[in-house]
């Protein structure tokens, strides 16, 4: 298989040095307009900042690899998207083991204020979440409707609209959780 | 803030002027790794699937989602009859890939009998709410291995939000469920059992007889020192003192000036019912004395109490060396002798020098024994038991108490030990059994009674004969006779013990095991002597209302001895949510102090001349059992 795949992309190299700049360009601008949203996804989901980047870069690789194919995608963000979760699944898998990092606060944004509480409050809900759960409202969060989610994630749509239910419960409760605490 | 007002708020993301010179940073950093492990030959799309998600359907997809994180997938369509599995599915279950056709009989077959019900709710809970499940089950695998398997239960829909299926995402989790079941175990072990071993009297805050024992047996055979004992009753006993309140007060006040003055690195312990232990470990007879003196003389000089209760204290203090083998029972003796050598000369204190003999040791404890057994020095005491079906008292458990110097009846731990220790514990219990089936026969003989023999005793071959004559001489109900064996560590010998079982159930007579979980009374005994009750230790039962812990293991014992056709007794009851608890595991019989406290006996038809009972006063009833409370 690896012998395959290095065959291909040789072949590839040596057949089209000159389409090869064209597609790094186009890469280039899927990068400017979606690595932000990529990368604010996989923050959302998973709090250690070197899993983060590590599950980006592979992703991005891949689709470096395989631009061609990805960029005729309805949505090429959809696609990187959902393989920097798998990506991030795989990594977190093998460090299962390890501590659980401190948990990263978003960092304060040019306006600190609606927008900023939201996100903080996101990533307060985000944490209490299992890894699925979380992911999924993490896209939310990015603007997914329920099949975007159900699509990036391989859930079914059902599935997203009971982690959305879920979601919900639980900010009540922590918000509730918060109210006394200041009281107290 | 509502989960929507988030979601609209964290959504709005204005590109900033940085990300086009990231991108670009970015960029070349991918092409330069992508080109590096080109090069290297390292595998990069095997394991990514390059189709559109938006292309697929949503059982297609999450069939694929599975298989790229390496999961399997069981499905299930209205328009099919039959499941199907994936590959990996197949490998989970235990077949190779392709070998056998998928379908529901054989899953549920492989789905441990147990886990069927929750599998099946939770699929039909998946199917109603239109909704996400999940599950945990066992699988059985054909090799005969089992193992745990974590599956998402997901409903399939249309477009039109019809459901088409069930999809159920597995993943075998033996290793994460067992490391799970490992960690509550952990945390479950760590909460039952006795954070140490260290056990103080409640009263004093002193070391109990045994731990203090403890620390001297480690002592005598690490280093030398020297252990002094005090003898401190009050020193004036009006009768209008009389009541275990008063003396705990004692004993505890009396226990604080020995801490205060002993220091913190020199064990202190209540060694006997005004008796206390001081180890003064690397001391000599010369150099523990100023320390020694100072103790009496505090225990002396203070008034105790408004009611200027006094102590009469009396110290006896030894030496002790590792190189000179001796035992803690043996070195407390001495002390023990030390001090009433002390009170015969009405000294404060009296220096044990040079350490006696093991044989002269020996022959003073037995000459003591013997004068305790000749001058019947002992008085007879019953405590009820009360049967917890019936409730009501059935049985009688006959105590023996020793009368103290002043003829004061008290538990007769402390004179036991020392009988055991120097193989005089026959002559105890013959002296018992001939007094109470003496006193038995002279009653109306309506309840049931127990009596106690030391498993030393056993050995003895005349005991059973013994038990016979008095038995016939008395005229006593054999089958209202129940002989407890305590001690059982002192069963040397299984095929004699077993044949004294044996010769006393032949006369009609029970055998029960006492103090039963303690010690060294191995669970063998239930299935190699014919054990008629046990009695479980008193140490499981004093804090079994509040230690789920003891609830375990008496509940468990309990259980084990029904199924054996034993009958269980408890001792130390000491109230009603005890009772209530003993009740619901089955328990037989109560003892305690909540049921009943020992009564002196008293002859029924020809009262003292004929019965060698001491003359002296009811009260106070001692409190305590045969053993120290």
């Amino acid at each position: 298989m690896t012998t395959g795949s290095v065959a291909r992309a040789l072949i590839q190299d040596d057949e089209a040095p000159r389409q090869q700049h064209e597609l790094d360009e186009s890469l280039v601008q899927f990068i400017q307009a979606n690595e932000a949203h990529v990368k604010l996804f996989l923050q959302r989901v998973c709090d250690d900042p070197g899993l983060v980047e590590d599950a980006l870069s592979e992703a991005l690789i891949v689709a470096r690899a395989k631009w061609e194919i990805v960029s005729q995608h309805e949505q090429p963000l959809f696609w990187v998207r959902k393989t920097a979760w798998y990506k991030l699944l795989t990594l977190l898998e093998c460090g299962r083991d390890e501590l659980e990092p401190e948990a990263l606060e978003p960092e304060p944004m040019a306006d600190p204020s609606p927008r900023w509480e939201a996100e903080l409050m996101l990533r307060q809900l985000l944490r209490r979440l299992p890894a699925r759960q979380r992911a999924a409202l993490a896209l939310a969060a990015d603007g997914c409707d329920d099949t975007e989610i159900a699509q990036q994630l391989g859930l079914a749509r059902t599935t997203v609209g009971r982690y959305k239910a879920t979601a919900r419960k639980k900010l009540k409760e922590l918000t509730a959780e918060a109210t006394t605490r200041r009281r107290a | 803030m509502t989960l929507d007002d988030i979601l609209t708020l964290t959504a709005q993301r204005v590109p900033t002027q940085l990300d086009e010179a990231r991108a670009r940073r970015t960029a070349r950093q991918i092409d330069e790794e992508y080109f590096r492990r080109l090069a290297a030959g390292v595998d990069i799309t095997s394991d990514v699937d390059l189709r559109d998600p938006a292309e697929m359907d949503e059982r297609r997809r999450i069939t694929r989602s599975a298989e790229l994180l390496k999961l399997g997938t069981v499905s299930w369509q209205l328009t099919q009859s039959e499941i199907d599995w994936s590959p990996e599915m197949s490998r989970i279950l235990g077949h190779a890939p392709g070998v056998v056709q998928p379908s529901w009989s054989r899953l549920v077959s492989m789905i441990h009998p147990k886990d069927r019900p929750v599998v099946r709710r939770q699929v039909q809970a998946a199917w109603r709410d239109r909704g996400e499940t999940e599950v945990v089950c066992r699988i059985r695998r054909p090799d005969g291995a089992t193992g745990y398997v974590h599956c998402y239960l997901e409903v399939i829909t249309e477009d039109d939000g019809q459901p088409t299926g069930i999809i159920a995402t597995g993943r075998d989790v033996t290793a994460v469920e067992k490391a799970r079941q490992e960690r509550d175990r952990r945390a479950l072990r760590g909460g039952t059992v006795q954070p140490d071993l260290t056990e103080f009297d409640p009263i004093t805050g002193l070391l109990t007889r045994q731990r203090f024992a403890d620390e001297l047996g480690r002592a005598l055979r690490t280093g030398t020192g020297t252990l002094l004992v005090i003898s401190a009753p009050p020193y004036i006993r009006r009768s209008t003192d009389a009541g275990s309140g008063r003396d705990d007060r004692l004993s505890a006040a009396a226990a604080e000036i020995l801490r205060s003055v002993a220091g913190p690195a020199d064990p202190c312990g209540l060694v006997g019912r005004h008796e206390f232990g001081v180890l003064l470990q690397y001391t000599t007879l010369d150099t523990a004395r100023p320390k020694v003196e100072e103790i009496l003389d505090r225990l002396r000089a203070t008034r105790f109490l408004a009611a200027s209760a006094r102590l009469d204290a009396f110290g006896g203090l030894v030496y002790y060396d590792y190189r000179i083998p001796t035992e803690s029972i043996e070195l407390l003796f001495d002390a023990e002798t030390a001090w009433r050598q002390a009170k015969r000369q009405d000294v404060p204190l009296y220096v044990l020098q040079p350490s006696p003999s093991a044989a002269d040791r020996r022959e003073i404890a037995r000459a003591n024994i013997r004068a305790t057994v000749e001058g019947n020095r002992f008085v007879l005491f019953a405590q009820p038991l009360r049967d917890l079906e019936l409730n009501q008292i059935t049985r009688h458990e006959i105590l023996l108490r020793v009368l103290d110097d002043v003829g004061r009846a008290v538990a007769p731990a402390t004179f036991l030990e020392l009988a055991e220790h120097v193989d005089e514990i026959l002559t105890v219990d013959k002296w018992v059994i001939n007094h109470a089936l003496h006193l038995i026969g002279q009653g109306s003989q309506t309840s049931h009674y127990q009596i106690n023999i030391s498993g030393r005793s056993l050995a003895d071959p005349l005991l059973l004969d013994h038990i016979r004559h008095a038995i016939d001489r008395y005229a006593v109900d054999p089958e209202r006779l129940t002989l407890e064996i305590t001690e059982t560590a002192a069963i040397g010998n299984l095929t004699v013990a077993r044949r004294f079982a044996d010769g006393v159930r032949a006369l009609g007579c029970q055998v029960a095991l006492d103090d039963f979980g303690t010690g060294s009374t191995p669970l063998s005994f239930l299935t190699q002597l014919p054990v008629d009750l046990v009695k479980i230790d008193g140490s499981f039962i004093q804090n079994l209302s509040v230690s789920k812990p003891l609830q375990a293991v008496v509940e468990g014992l309990v259980q084990t001895c029904h199924r054996l056709g034993i009958l269980t007794a408890a001792e130390y009851v000491q109230d009603d949510t005890t009772l209530d608890l003993l009740r619901r595991y089955g328990v037989d019989f109560a003892q305690g102090f909540h049921v009943g406290e020992p009564e002196l006996i008293r002859a029924e038809r020809r009262p003292a001349q004929s019965i060698e009972l001491p003359i002296h006063p009811l009260r106070p009833a001692v409190p305590g059992q045969r053993s120290a409370t």
